[in-house]
């Protein structure tokens, strides 16, 4: 699992790489992603050894944007979370209220 | 007394708190999707979103710090973009047998996710950069600050607008697709993928491994889409 892991990242590293030294404005792990699919088209076998290891690793991406949306958390409960947060945030926890955004 | 104050402080300066904690509350939020019978609108991102800030707020704590620690999750979005290149792999055969939808749907889905969003802007009189900052709304957090770069939006402001419309995409696209009478799990996958990006392509996953694939499809297909013509689309208005 671990070297599958390394496989990820190793392809990760390699879009860096040349979306800097070619100056693209595609961002290194799309084009990582594009050269893995033709490895795997390649090499079918390989893509059968790592299967699994993505598709675990894929099941639990959304915890991977719970970093970025914690920065915009207290602008979006005005704009668009009525739906499950705003009335729960402003009954129990006023000081964090939905009316004086942080930024 | 004192004790305790002393290991917090040491705590709530370094990574190892912060990145438990984002871990943890996701865990909860997950937990409440499970309990709420999987319903589409208790998210689980939303939900940690939520605790997190909450409890950043409550301990006085800045965002810089808290992404100090959380940084290391936010990194694996790049790896886990990369992974998705084997259920594009393990379905490809499908995508070639529908490769004209699909190119339509994208063509379609890309387009009106710009002009829409620019649109409603501009008719509540938003200008200049921060209506530009609307472009690239649908398109996946990583691909959309460059793309801000390249066409002169904010792009904080962004990254912000990405996300928001990845949750809501993730909360609505249930309910709206079976209103729509849409059963296909490919055509659903698809279409969430391109609107939502990555928070929908998480959703998807969630509901179907089918749909999950699609959606991954979607999302990086619309990426290298919004890439290309963000720019185009955008000296056309201006």
């Amino acid at each position: 699992m671990i070297a599958h892991f390394a496989v990820f990242l190793g392809f990760q590293l390699i879009g860096e790489v040349i979306t800097r030294a070619l100056d693209l404005s595609l961002p290194g792990p799309v084009i990582g992603m594009a050269l893995l699919t033709v490895v795997l088209m390649a090499r079918p076998q390989f893509g059968d050894d790592i299967a699994s290891t993505a598709n675990g690793f894929l099941a639990h991406l959304s915890v991977l944007y719970v970093p970025a949306g914690v920065g915009i958390a207290p602008s979006m409960s005005i704009s668009s979370t009525a739906l499950v947060g705003r009335s729960w945030l402003r009954s129990s926890y006023p000081r964090c209220s939905p009316s004086a955004p942080e930024h | 007394m004192t004790e305790i104050l002393h290991i917090w402080s040491y705590l709530s300066e370094g990574p190892p708190l912060w990145l438990t904690l984002t871990v943890v509350a996701y865990v909860i939020g997950d937990n409440c999707f499970r309990l709420a019978g999987r319903k589409p609108y208790v998210n689980s991102v939303l939900i940690a979103m939520i605790l997190l800030s909450i409890l950043l707020k409550v301990t006085d704590t800045s965002y810089r710090t808290y992404f100090e620690g959380a940084q290391f999750v936010h990194f694996m979005l790049g790896t886990a973009t990369v992974a998705m290149a084997v259920p594009l792999w393990s379905n490809w055969q499908r995508v070639k047998a529908s490769d004209v939808p699909i190119l339509e749907a994208l063509a379609v889905g890309s387009v009106v996710s710009m002009i829409s969003s620019v649109a409603v802007g501009a008719l509540f009189g938003l200008r200049d950069e921060v209506l530009l900052s609307l472009v690239p709304k649908s398109a996946t957090s990583p691909v959309a600050i460059g793309i801000a770069e390249a066409i002169g939006g904010l792009p904080t402001l962004m990254v912000a607008l990405v996300l928001i419309t990845g949750v809501i995409g993730a909360v609505v696209t249930t309910p709206l697709l079976n209103s729509l009478g849409v059963r296909d799990s490919r055509g659903r996958g698809f279409a969430t993928g391109v609107a939502a990006h990555g928070l929908g392509t998480a959703r998807a996953f969630q509901v179907h491994g089918t749909a999950g694939a699609f959606a991954s499809i979607g999302m990086v297909l619309n990426a290298i889409l919004t890439a290309l013509i963000a720019p185009i689309f955008v000296q056309l208005i201006l």
